[in-house]
């Protein structure tokens, strides 16, 4: 097991360093002058001039890109060059907002979207089946920030129950922005596990339990759920990745000071260590979550499990 | 000739798939919304005018809610917002339509090429994918737009060159599983070149995921575009587009709620028909059901 984490990480590694370049080069092949940006147009010359020195920018891009990266493998991802703050400093005081955030929508997720599913499943063709997935179907097309303005709308403008923005009321803020991010997870996430348990419980192991008297919840729960599980984890996965992403969005919306939001605000200002740094942190969550999702493989599928410790 | 692609009832690959395509009642729903949309972005110019109607100022008829003259209200510079919204679907179809077909081409032949030959070529093109794919699409297309600038056309590349990664997979992945077929093997053993195999005999195979892989694609593209644009990362008011309509109608959720009605239901009524007709296909075309 511990072979394949490491074996893992050790391939993270690779594609992380290619992100960085990636975005390096678009971002550097943008028009314009960093430093005259940060100076703004009043500034002499010279004084840009030795800014440019200082940031590095006098440099090939490509020798940049190696300092950048020798000084993240230190711990350092540099100064914003908007707010001059340490990049880490800022990164830090954002992702514990973008991880509430979206660990209420998964938490959401896996309360309403399982039970929905299994239940549509177990139930096919009935009028909860029907009306669930048409709820659903409908779920998938909403789009995150338009729900958000929904929800303002409802719950801040005309009710006056819920804060619209900002975070000085704790939870009462963070109830829309979640709402928001979880609808489509939601509805992915229950589509998928009615259509893996529609698909287990026509398979011979769930008439052989069945034929033995098992009831019928026990069936369901015992042999129907653990085999539904390993699909509707891909799903889970995928959709916590969009929810993070989609962050990018509902942040804006709520003014919640998450790292989509800094994220926005930094490639606006086009403070691009701030960005970069943004972009490791999003893409390190995305490989860590689907590290998970393929340990928890593990545990609802013994195969996938003795894979594993080979 | 023709008659080496048809099945046992003397069908083609495509007719079959209609055919299970038209059984489904949702799908068809699907199908009609999205033609007539399309043809609402054809025709635009025809129901209003995009100079005196869809962009020009009245500012005297600021703020009114839908009546019988303008069904969905007029805006904070008293445009008809129906007329707006129809606008808006050039952009929107447009731009969707055309990064998902950059996305499509591009990524179909980089795709079958590499997984029809294998090897190390396709080891370091599919390497190339995975650092594309590490990084979410929205996330992608706004660092594109922000180096190269918020408009249409670097909103189509932007969208287009980040869903590359998807088609290439989708097409690699079936390419390796025809490739071992033995009507490939019997092409080349007549001494077919390989380009002229992959072509006729291993594209043609391909069709039925990168179909479904488009629908879902050109949905994302479209709310891809209504998003970046609400985050003032894409279309620039006053150009008429959902996305930009509904962050204008922000800032008037309290006199004007209907300005933040409308242009989302479009956008959701584009989404769902989208998501119907791509439902339809997987159904359609998943060899389990047939």
């Amino acid at each position: 097991m511990w072979k394949f984490v490491i074996r893992r990480i050790i391939a993270l590694i690779p594609v992380l360093l290619g992100v960085i370049l990636l975005v390096y080069l678009i971002l550097s092949a943008a028009p314009g002058d960093p430093a005259r940006t940060i100076l703004g147009l009043e500034a002499s010359e010279e004084s840009v001039e030795a800014l440019r020195e200082s940031m590095g920018l006098n440099k090939p891009v490509i020798v940049q890109y190696f300092d950048y990266l020798r000084k993240i493998i230190q711990g350092d991802f540099g100064t914003s060059w908007v707010s001059r703050h340490p990049v880490k400093e800022e990164l830090a005081a954002c992702i514990p907002f973008t991880f509430v955030l979206a660990g209420v929508g998964l938490l959401l997720t896996i309360l309403f979207a399982l039970p929905l599913g299994i239940l549509a499943g177990t139930k096919q063709n009935s009028i909860f089946d029907n009306i669930s997935m048409a709820l659903a179907s409908l779920g998938l097309s909403l789009p995150t920030f338009w729900l958000g303005l929904l929800l303002i709308l409802l719950l801040s403008v005309k009710l006056g129950w819920l804060p619209s923005s900002g975070t000085k009321e704790g939870i009462l803020n963070l109830i829309m922005p979640a709402s928001a991010l979880t609808i489509q997870g939601l509805a992915g996430v229950a589509r998928t596990s009615r259509s893996s348990m529609l698909e287990v419980i026509r398979s011979d192991f769930i008439r052989t339990a069945k034929s033995k008297g098992i009831s019928k919840t026990k069936v369901i729960l015992r042999h129907a759920l653990r085999n539904a599980m390993i699909p509707t984890l891909t799903v889970m996965g995928l959709q916590l990745c969009n929810m993070i992403s989609g962050a990018v969005l509902v942040e804006n919306i709520f003014a919640w000071p998450g790292i989509g939001r800094l994220l926005v605000q930094s490639i606006q200002a086009r403070d691009i260590p701030m960005v970069l740094g943004c972009i490791v942190v999003f893409t390190l969550s995305f490989s860590i979550i689907n590290l998970v999702v393929d340990l928890l493989y593990a545990v609802f599928d013994p195969r996938i499990k003795a894979q594993y410790k080979a | 000739m023709k008659k080496r692609t048809d099945n046992l009832l003397g069908e083609t690959q495509l007719k079959q798939i209609w055919r299970r395509f038209t059984k489904r009642p949702s799908a068809m729903v699907g199908l009609t919304i999205l033609i007539i949309l399309i043809l609402l972005a054809i025709f635009a110019d025809i129901l209003y005018d995009y100079e005196n109607v869809a962009l020009a100022q009245n500012i005297a008829a600021r703020f009114t809610p839908p009546s019988p003259e303008h069904p969905f209200g007029t805006d904070d510079y008293g445009r008809d917002i129906l007329a707006r919204i129809v606008h808006g679907s050039r952009l929107s179809l447009g731009i969707g339509f055309s990064s998902t077909a950059v996305a499509l081409i591009i990524g179909t032949i980089i795709g079958s090429i590499v997984g029809y030959h294998g090897g190390r070529a396709d080891n370091i093109v599919m390497r190339v994918m995975d650092i594309f794919m590490a990084i979410p699409n929205i996330l992608m297309a706004m660092i594109i737009v922000a180096a190269f600038g918020a408009n249409a056309v670097t909103l189509a590349i932007a969208l287009g060159v980040s869903n590359i990664p998807i088609f290439t997979r989708v097409a690699r992945g079936t390419v390796l599983t025809v490739r071992e077929q033995e009507y490939i093997e019997a092409a080349r053993a007549i001494g077919h070149q390989d380009r002229a195999i992959i072509v006729k005999h291993v594209l043609p195979n391909c069709f039925a995921p990168i179909l479904v892989q488009m629908t879902v694609t050109l949905a994302m593209c479209i709310l891809s575009v209504s998003g970046l644009s609400y985050l003032g990362m894409g279309i620039q008011v006053p150009v008429p587009e959902w996305g930009s309509m509904l962050s204008v109608a922000r800032a008037y959720l309290t006199n004007a709620s209907y300005m933040a009605i409308f242009p989302g239901l479009a956008i959701v009524l584009t989404i769902l028909a989208l998501n119907l007709v791509g439902d339809g296909l997987r159904d359609a075309t998943d060899p389990k059901l047939r």
